[in-house]
């Protein structure tokens, strides 16, 4: 359940990081000191890395879990 | 942010997105990396201005850097790029790997709007618009987030290598990640696994150039980023 949430989480950010580096300028606004834009990058910017780097874990986890064979 | 760490990030990216073949998530780590491509110019003016560090920057970084390459235009040859790189993965696997690379290449561009300093904006629709795009509070690239990145990338590089069998050095060629994972792995044990003292120490000798290595690249990443943890 939480490795689905995360992967959902890291799908949308990545669409988030996509969006706020193209089409927010066009769309939005290009005030570089838009308080709404800081808020949302540095939200989408720490989502992206933070459901990447579980991702991450949850593989290591999985590997660490499989039963090794031979020596 | 720094160069290793996009590269780091877009292959953790391609391993998280299940890209089964080393390939495919070099082309798409590479992509992650490629908008920095524009270093090129700085270096051929560095040779041109004779090692003139200052007119290379004012003529030629200041001025390249970010625009031509940080933008979608160069998202759509970083994807054109890496679907001729995958072609031997037939249609529907090389459009998959070019999609990852350009996603690659489009996180790049974000990163370095909010981490890559507010005077480096990037031009996201060049050449039909020089329109720049940049964050008034985006932290500059010696600053402690970008610093915390980078460390992060090499302890997750470390870790996913001792465990999973596979690393980001996967960018610089199969053997070179074989060769950092065996003694990741070997290092688990106290002789490194090895019975023969010999090949124990030269297991031990290994591991120093790999840490002295680390080291030495950490320091040439942030020396010139005038970083002092100490101030």
């Amino acid at each position: 359940m939480i490795a689905r949430a995360c992967a959902v989480l890291f799908r949308l950010s990545v669409a988030s990081c996509i969006f706020l580096a193209f089409g927010w300028p066009l769309l939005v606004s290009r005030d570089p000191a838009d308080e709404v834009f800081r808020v949302v990058a540095i939200a989408s910017l720490v989502a992206f890395l933070g459901s990447l780097a579980c991702e991450i874990a949850f593989r290591m986890a999985r590997r660490a879990d499989e039963p090794r064979v031979g020596g | 942010m720094q160069g290793p760490s996009h590269l780091v990030i877009s292959w953790f990216y391609a391993e998280a997105s299940s890209l089964e073949q080393a390939r495919d998530r070099r082309i798409v780590a590479w992509a992650g990396l490629a908008p920095d491509i524009d270093v090129v110019a700085y270096i051929a003016a560095l040779v041109y201005y004779r090692l003139d560090k200052d007119l290379a920057f004012e003529n030629v970084w200041r001025v390249v850097h970010h625009r031509y390459t940080h933008g979608l235009a160069f998202v759509v040859l970083t994807g054109v790029v890496a679907y001729w790189l995958a072609g031997a993965r037939g249609r529907r696997g090389s459009v998959r790997v070019a999609a990852l690379a350009m996603l690659a290449s489009g996180i790049h561009n974000f990163l370095d709007v909010a981490a890559g300093g507010p005077t480096w904006p990037i031009y996201p629709l060049w050449p039909l618009s020089d329109a720049a795009w940049h964050a008034s509070w985006s932290w500059t690239i010696g600053e402690w987030p970008n610093i915390v990145v980078l460390v992060a990338c090499l302890a997750a590089t470390l870790a996913y290598g001792k465990v999973m069998g596979r690393s980001p050095m996967e960018c610089f060629g199969d053997r070179a990640d074989g060769w950092i994972v065996r003694i990741l792995q070997q290092g688990s044990d106290a002789h490194g696994g090895a019975t023969d003292p010999a090949a124990a120490r030269a297991l031990q000798r290994r591991r120093i150039v790999i840490w002295t290595a680390l080291v030495l690249a950490t320091i040439a990443i942030l020396a010139p980023l005038g970083f002092n943890p100490f101030q």
